[in-house]
């Protein structure tokens, strides 16, 4: 089993640069595009919201991302400090709703849970990790 | 990002170039929200250029929906990639917004109006 892995700054601009990591990643490991696609998209909201809203874009904290196969599912794992949002009990609104609201949030565990195939949350010491499934 | 944009005698168009992100949506917010403050209410989003989208990006299109829709007028997206569209589609997004091919046919939708 092959872990990539790579530590993000927890600046909005880091961004396009973990959307490189995971392309890159994914592409070696022979995911398919749209598949990868998706992937991508689903990790890039996992770290906006934690850049944005766990860590208040503050520069001199990081996220550890890691990527990994096992056998026939792929797994994204997040790691970060401090106590994690409940992201595995998310239940998505309407897009209606989300329209009428005229709300910008809410979106990005909508397509991150509609993405994957399992969310898990493993707590640890004064630590978390998001672990993303997706089954290939 | 950049965005480009164009007047035109019945609606404008808002062409972001590069990816439409957390890191980039407030240039699309205030983009918008200028044609807003100039009475502009038909906005036609030219995809051609654009190589990402997360939900940041299109949650900016989504809070001003209803406003545009309300002054009479809306968005019409075109040139959409098929990674562009396949975000709208996991939202089902694309149901409640108007995706056309082409210019030509941006200048029909305006023109029903």
């Amino acid at each position: 089993m092959n872990r990539a892995q790579y530590t993000a700054f927890c600046s909005k601009k880091s961004l396009p640069k973990i959307r490189a990591f995971v392309e890159s990643e994914l592409r070696s490991l022979s995911v398919q595009d749209t598949m990868t696609h998706q992937l991508v998209l689903a990790v890039d909201e996992a770290c906006a919201n934690s850049i944005i809203h766990h860590h208040a874009c503050d520069e001199n904290s990081s996220i550890l991302l890691s990527i990994s196969r096992h056998d026939d599912e792929l797994r994204i794992e997040l790691t970060d400090q401090g106590a994690p949002f409940p992201i595995n009990e998310y239940r998505p609104s309407d897009i209606r709703d989300i329209i009428k609201k005229r709300n910008k949030g809410g979106l990005g565990i909508f397509l991150i849970t509609k993405i994957m195939d399992k969310v898990e949350v493993i707590p640890g010491e004064g630590m978390f990790t998001y672990r993303f499934t997706k089954f290939l | 990002m950049q965005i480009r944009e164009t007047r035109h005698d019945t609606y404008s168009t808002l062409a972001p170039v590069g990816d439409l992100d957390a890191n980039s949506s407030m240039q699309m917010d205030d983009a918008i929200q200028q044609q807003i403050d100039s009475e502009t209410y038909n906005l036609h989003i030219d995809c051609a250029e654009l190589e990402y989208i997360s939900s940041a990006g299109l949650g900016v299109f989504i809070s001003f929906m209803e406003e545009l829709e309300n002054a009479g007028g809306k968005f019409v997206f075109s040139n959409m990639a098929d990674n562009i569209l396949q975000v709208f589609k996991l939202l089902g997004l694309e149901s409640l917004v108007t995706v056309v091919n082409d210019r030509a046919e941006v200048e029909k939708e305006y023109l029903h109006e």
